[in-house]
This record gives structure tokens, C-alpha cells and sequence, in this order.
């Protein structure tokens, strides 16, 4: 599974002209599936700066808006953005100028895989 | 002598109450001693307050207190509850990170459960208007453009087509 996953990951990374990494992790940062250029920066792929998501999406969630869906954080040379699939956290990391709509609209391009995903977290130790 | 007694009695007990309600107005405590209670002055309340109010507030688990009814006290524990779920505290929360081991034992995990994971599904079927790739996109638009005499062709026909369709009612 993971191979054809991280295959299409691969391919959906070709198409988004900018994007260096889109990896899929638990709340705690733990990667599940990755699919990486050499591109990414190595600092925002490790644990400690994916889980922060988790934190903030809980309590961006506290504002009176509802549930926290996506946080999008823009840096002088690129853009991260994340999505609360909890117990699953779906990472983009792509170029400054990259398109951010156009990585936004791959959420429903890789919806249908998270089930199974789910499914080894939420089973796991 | 008698009155030097008194003076000091009253001080601390005056001592007493401070400290003990924080941010009573001193003029407050000095009320019963001020000879000049009933004279009208500009620390006199325009409204007549009520001496309970001056009072300090009870200890909630003062021994005196008789306990709280179970459900009032789980009410309370749970309006406490929500309250601290939703605060947004940001700087309480710290950085966090797993240990070293905990996380290579759960990467070893998921590895081994998602390898036992049934095939994903077969990817979303292609949309009407279906992205190119990036190579294949850069091929397309390196291409070189339109000759001149096809854009004639092409703004001559599109005036024949807006002629045609302004006098159709005229012709036809």
C-alpha cells in the first residue's frame, strides 16, 4: 500500500508546479507516508515542527468559528500548509510563490486514502 | 493611658482587616471609628449601601460551610471544566516533542501496519478539465504561437459570425 501510495503522492507533486514534500504524519509529527523532493527543507520536516499543528489547530478551534480545518503560514521563501485530518495531519510544503489553490484543491485528490491511514493510527499502540 | 490602649487595639485590628481584604478602601475600615460619620461630605455614598455588602465573602470550604449538594458541586466542576477547555492559552502550552525512542518505536509500527494495509483505492477518475503535468505543461506553452495570417483567418471569421448574428433578423 504504501509504495502506490507514495507513488500518486510522487505524481501529485508533479503536477503542482512549487511543491517540494507532501507528507501524511499522526498529530505527533510521526510520518506515515512522505513523498519528498530534495527541495524541502529537512528543519520543517521533522516531528517537533509538524506537531505544532496539532496544538494550534486546537486551539484555533476555540475562536468561535468552529472546527479548524487548515492552516496556512507563509515564510520569506516558502509556504507551509496543513490540514486537520485528525487523528491524521496531511503536510505541504511548497515554494514561496507556489500556488496555494492549486495546493489546496489536492485535499480531495487524496481524501480517499486517509480512511485506511486512519484506521493504522487510531489501531496502533 | 486608657485612650493609648484603645488607639493601639483599633490599629491592628484596622491591620487585621487589611491585609485581609485586599483592596478595602482604608476610609472603609476607619468608618466606625470616624467621629464624623454623620456629618455630609464628599466621601458620603449619594446611595445608601447595605452593610452586607462590606462584609468579605466567605470561604468556599470554610469549616463553617455545610457541604454542597453532590450535583450543584458536579455542575460546578463541569462548568469548570468547559471553562479550562476553552481558554486559549497559548503560553501554556510549551513546545512538545516525542522521545527518541517512542518515536522510531511507533514509525516501526506504522511501517508494519500500513505494508499490511489492503491496496488504496484507485485514484479519483480524471476531472473534465484535467491538469497537465509540469513537463508536459512547459512543452505545450514552448511551443511556438499562431502564424499572423491564422489570427486574421480567426478575427475575420468572428466578424462575419457577430455581422451574421446582429442582422439575423434583418436576412432571414
Amino acid at each position: 500500500m504504501v509504495d502506490d501510495l507514495r507513488k500518486y503522492l510522487n505524481h501529485l507533486l508533479e503536477k503542482v508546479n512549487g511543491l517540494h514534500c507532501i507528507l501524511i504524519t499522526d498529530r505527533d509529527g510521526v510520518p506515515l507516508v512522505r513523498a519528498v523532493t530534495e527541495r524541502a527543507p529537512q528543519l520543517a520536516l521533522r516531528p517537533n515542527f509538524i506537531s505544532t499543528f496539532g496544538m494550534a489547530t486546537d486551539q484555533a478551534g476555540k475562536l468561535g468559528l468552529g472546527r479548524n480545518k487548515t492552516i496556512i503560514s507563509m515564510y520569506p521563501s516558502y509556504q507551509v500548509i496543513q490540514m486537520n485530518k485528525l487523528p491524521l495531519v496531511i503536510t505541504f510544503i511548497g515554494s514561496d510563490n507556489c500556488n496555494t489553490g492549486h495546493i489546496l484543491s489536492l485535499e480531495s485528490q487524496i481524501e480517499p486514502f486517509l480512511k485506511d491511514l486512519a484506521a493504522v493510527v487510531v489501531d496502533a499502540p | 493611658m486608657q485612650s493609648d490602649e484603645e488607639d493601639t487595639t483599633l490599629h491592628s485590628c484596622f491591620d487585621s482587616l487589611k491585609s485581609a481584604v485586599m483592596g478595602c478602601c482604608y476610609s472603609i475600615c476607619h468608618k466606625e471609628n470616624d467621629l464624623q460619620e454623620n456629618i455630609i461630605n464628599e466621601r458620603t455614598h449619594l446611595l445608601e449601601v447595605p452593610e452586607q455588602q462590606h462584609e468579605t465573602p466567605a470561604p468556599v470550604a470554610s469549616a463553617t460551610t455545610p457541604p454542597r449538594k453532590p450535583d450543584e458541586q458536579s455542575a460546578l466542576n463541569r462548568i469548570l471544566q468547559e471553562t479550562a477547555t476553552n481558554v486559549i492559552d497559548v503560553g501554556a502550552l510549551g513546545p512538545y516533542a516525542l522521545e527518541a525512542s517512542a518515536y522510531s518505536e511507533r514509525v516501526r509500527a506504522y511501517t508494519a501496519r500500513v505494508a499490511a494495509a489492503p491496496p488504496p483505492p484507485p485514484p479519483p477518475p480524471p476531472r473534465l478539465l484535467a491538469d497537465v503535468p509540469h513537463s508536459e505543461r512547459n512543452q505545450l506553452l514552448s511551443r511556438p504561437p499562431l502564424t499572423y495570417e491564422d489570427k486574421e483567418l480567426v478575427n475575420l471569421i468572428e466578424h462575419r459570425h457577430d455581422f451574421l448574428i446582429e442582422n439575423f433578423g434583418r436576412y432571414f
